[in-house]
């Protein structure tokens, strides 16, 4: 009996004793109504820019895309991109989902690049180009929205434009820059950033600008994608060179006087200048490159875009040589014997005339030496591929007579040792891009 | 005592319930509460229109990633300009049949609630693709629709067999089948039906055909997914036969045979042996399906499936069959396999038996007792058709046995055609066979010489059979014609 009034004494205690009210206020106000007025701040700045917003996209497999964005208050948009520049409308909405998200919420030419059926616009199956379409705000300023996709993670960077004719100008700022970047000649481009002698590798086709430079005697590579916004070539990951932080680089122009193009990185002034060596020389590339040849498929190495001369992609007009694949260097596996040399992959079989290198090959202080051995059918004439393969050989082995040689610096461009840019020794005018078949 | 515990409780409760009367504020403005909002446009006023006033249905075409099945998969959203299309040929196709035989009230109560709409397929890590899911008939996901054209009769059929078979599915939770529907093939659900694919069987492709159509067809299924389980079985074979047609499924009856290897089992004569077994499963399941809409519904399919099968022929319609077929064109071949088909004219079937007859009985020493195994006429050219006359020799072992070719001359205006023998006939060695047994079947050849015959589709003769039969009638004598598959 007594056991059971101290229950009760018990249970009355936990009764009243449970309902305490907790009289706190949040004191930054109601969460719902933050988000809400957040929302629907940034659905008003959107909207806000007259002239839109210039969008820079870099997907997760790092492809850059750019886009002119117009948001009207209709939950509607407007856009056009560098991959396709006819202007086409589709809808956008503000949602509370993890953070403030961004949705493009129909299929517009943002969603091209994201589409995961290869055959619409490329890219890998199932997947695209792994771009996104629902993007997280990150932060925001009154000209600037950073947002992040909250699937494949692509970043995409919304600047105010300021005028129509910036608007208009998007597009071609963009190709100003690759063209700017495409007159130095050379393969090698130096530039000085902070005291630090940097080589400079600049691809204006996947907007990559990549900085490497001595330290302590072993080459230091940094690199990061960039977009063109107006007069500024901005990266999208700072990079760190000695002391220096380079975000962007302004008033990117070419110089021709000085053969060099001139920019600023915080304030100093640079020059990208042409060079015709390397800053330092993997002296162990050209025999390792040799090497991986017979570990290649078919023991060959093949370059899509054959060669780069005097400012020319694709020199020798491979382009011009109908149902033209990819140019071999290719060795006994193809040729037999201890055969190696140069040919042309035309409509899946290989295609006449060839050149054959002099055995054995030649390797000194890091430079391959291409010396000619044999001239293989027909390189007079005027077909197509007798031409281009004209060109070729002269190029590799710097002459048409047996015994012609030429030598070239093998430059490794990935981390697999798979990959090597070839580069003429005598002026770094020429180059080729391997890869294996 | 018992008294006094009751009221202690009383007590209690009171104190519990009265004592924490907390006043929360239940007026909080929830972001996203009651969905999202966006401007209206016009494809929202169609959809609320047609959908969702009329039958409380949500059409979902604004990309959210939380309605797919498998939100860690890249999908795109589809197509704004698609979505009006795509849901009024869904409406067209499915709604409106049912509402013409059941009222709008059955559907306002039974359909599902929600679609959601998507532009690319689900790419899956085994290499296939999902093209649409469904929830427990409350909301059917749509997949691959950018891809969408009505024209394109297939991909409009896929999608409205998705829709009937999960409207199927709500039929079905409401009021079961009967049991015996189960009993009919009990020992052949399987968890691994998607293993029956075209491919898994042979690398001889016309070997895989038999063997995979074997895997369903032959023990009585009508798709590959209804050997999953006997719910799925009861609504494929429902939404086949009102997607599919009539015709379709009398043509997959008539083509159940038992086969040795690549060809069918037949006697001395060339008289295939049926898959009885088969054909009996799959026509006591249609019966079953007819009398359950009936019973269970009130539902006459028959009539149901006309209503089906003439909307969507008004909503992707099938050119003339003469506009189709020629060198070059859709159609080029019509295969005319009397055991194959049934329906065809009296006056062709004595024709064609006759010349088997005479065939078999001619010359016993050269021919061996030849039979015909089926004839088809090929278009080879705009002015000329090929009359082949496939025979074998029952001494022989089974194979593709003899072509016999006679070409015939043809003028064709506006899919009225006149056939005549060509007088001078190639020498190449199918027209060699042509001389082995040109005596023997006269009347099969006379049955096209000089005569003239319409080009057409003869849904009129086999109800909903275009695009799997074509034929030719008479144009002096309609109760004289032939038609064959496609």
């Amino acid at each position: 009996m007594m056991k059971k009034n101290l229950l009760y004494i018990l249970l009355f205690s936990l009764a009243f004793g449970s309902c305490k009210k907790d009289p706190t206020e949040p004191l930054i106000g109601n969460t719902d109504e933050r988000l809400s007025a957040t929302l629907a701040e940034y659905q008003a700045q959107l909207v806000s820019a007259q002239f839109g917003w210039k969008g820079y996209l870099l997907t997760d497999n790092k492809t850059p895309a750019t886009f002119l964005f117009n948001f009207n208050d209709k939950n509607r948009i407007t856009m056009t991109a560098d991959y396709r520049t006819t202007s086409a409308e589709s809808s956008y909405r503000l949602k509370a989902l993890q953070k403030p998200t961004l949705l493009f919420d129909s299929y517009s030419t943002l969603h091209l690049i994201a589409d995961p059926t290869s055959s619409v616009f490329g890219g890998t199956t199932a997947a695209g180009y792994y771009s996104d379409f629902e993007f997280a705000f990150l932060s925001s300023s009154t000209d600037t929205i950073k947002l992040e996709g909250t699937f494949n993670k692509s970043k995409l960077i919304l600047i105010r434009s300021k005028s129509a004719a910036e608007s208009s100008a998007i597009f071609t700022v963009l190709n100003n820059v690759a063209a700017t970047a495409s007159k130095i000649r050379t393969y090698f481009k130096r530039t000085t950033i902070g005291g630090i002698e940097c080589e400079v590798k600049w691809d204006p086709a996947a907007q990559i600008l990549a900085f490497s430079y001595l330290d302590n005697g072993s080459l230091k590579t940094v690199t990061s994608n960039y977009y063109v916004s107006g007069s500024f070539v901005t990266l999208y990951e700072p990079l760190v060179i000695g002391t220096t932080t380079v975000k962007q680089i302004s008033d990117v122009v070419y110089d021709a006087a000085a053969l060099a193009v001139n920019g600023n990185i915080n304030g100093s002034a640079i020059q990208i200048k042409e060079a015709i060596t390397p800053l330092k020389l993997d002296v162990g590339a050209a025999q390792r490159w040799y090497n991986q040849m017979f570990a290649n498929s078919n023991g060959t190495w093949v370059s899509d875009k054959a060669f780069h001369a005097n400012g020319l992609d694709d020199f020798c007009n491979f382009k011009n040589v109908a149902g033209y694949q990819t140019l071999w260097y290719a060795g006994p596996t193809v040729f037999g014997g201890t055969s190696e040399g140069l040919i042309a992959f035309v409509n899946n079989a290989l295609g006449a005339p060839y050149a054959l290198s002099r055995n054995p090959f030649g390797i000194n202080s890091g430079i391959a030496r291409f010396t000619l051995g044999t001239n293989a059918g027909t390189f007079t004439g005027t077909t197509a591929i007798a031409q281009a393969m004209t060109a070729a050989r002269a190029i590799l082995y710097g002459g048409a007579t047996v015994g012609s040689a030429q030598d070239w610096y093998l430059i490794p461009t990935s981390d697999t040792g798979k990959n090597y840019d070839m580069v003429r020794v005598s002026d770094a005018q020429a180059w080729i891009s391997w890869r294996p078949r | 005592m018992k008294k006094k515990l009751l009221l202690s409780i009383v007590a209690l409760a009171t104190i519990f319930l009265a004592g924490c009367s907390k006043k929360d504020d239940l007026s909080a403005n929830l972001v996203g509460l009651g969905g999202d909002t966006w401007a209206k446009g016009p494809i929202d006023e169609w959809i609320s229109t047609n959908y969702t006033t009329p039958y409380n249905i949500e059409v979902k075409y604004k990309w959210d990633r939380s309605e797919l099945g498998e939100i860690y998969k890249n999908v795109v959203p589809v197509k704004e300009e698609l979505v009006v299309p795509i849901m009024d040929i869904i409406k067209k196709t499915w709604i409106d049949p049912y509402v013409a035989v059941k009222g709008a009230n059955f559907m306002k109560t039974y359909t599902q609630k929600q679609f959601y709409l998507a532009g690319s397929p689900s790419y899956n890590s085994n290499g296939t693709i999902t093209l649409g899911t469904a929830e427990a008939g409350r909301k059917i996901v749509l997949l691959d629709l950018n891809t969408f054209n009505p024209a394109n009769k297939p991909a409009v059929k896929q999608i409205l067999h998705t829709m009937h078979h999960e409207f199927g599915h709500i039929l079905n939770q409401n009021i079961a089948v009967t049991p015996d529907y189960q009993r009919i093939t009990p020992s052949d659900y399987t968890a691994t039906w998607f293993n029956i694919f075209r491919g898994a069987y042979s690398s001889t492709a016309a070997l895989d055909k038999i063997l995979y159509e074997n895997d369903f067809w032959g023990k009585g299924f009508v798709t590959p997914y209804s050997r999953s389980n006997k719910d799925d079985d009861f609504v494929e074979t429902l939404s086949t036969l009102l997607e599919g047609g009539a015709a379709n499924f009398d043509n997959i009856i008539n083509n159940l045979f038992i086969y040795d290897g690549l060809y069918i089992k037949r006697n001395g004569k060339g008289v295939y042996e049926q898959n009885t077994d088969a054909r009996s499963k799959l026509l006591r399941k249609k019966a079953i399906v007819i009398s359950y809409m009936k019973d269970s519904w009130g539902i006459d399919l028959t009539d149901l499936q006309n209503r089906t099968q003439a909307a969507i022929e008004a909503q992707s319609p099938t050119a003339d069959f003469n506009n189709l077929l020629g060198p070059g064109k859709t159609y080029g071949t019509i295969s005319i396999n009397p055991q194959k088909l049934t329906g065809l004219s009296a006056k062709f079937l004595t024709t064609y038996n006759t010349a088997n007859t005479t065939l078999q009985a001619g010359n016993p020493q050269t021919n061996k007792g030849y039979y015909i195994d089926n004839i088809s006429l090929i278009f080879t050219a705009a002015n000329k058709v090929t009359l082949r006359v496939n025979f074998m020799d029952p001494t022989a072992a089974l194979g593709v046995g003899f072509n016999g070719d006679f070409d015939y001359n043809i003028n064709n205006v506006n899919g009225t055609i006149t056939m005549t023998y060509a007088s001078l006939q190639p020498t190449t060695v199918t027209y060699g066979n042509a001389r082995i047994i040109e005596t023997y079947i006269p009347t099969l050849l006379a049955y096209f010489n000089n005569q003239q015959f319409n080009i057409r589709w003869v849904d009129d003769i086999i109800p909903q059979s275009k695009s799997i039969l074509g034929g030719l009638v008479k144009t002096t004598d309609p109760t004289s014609y032939l038609f064959g598959t496609l």
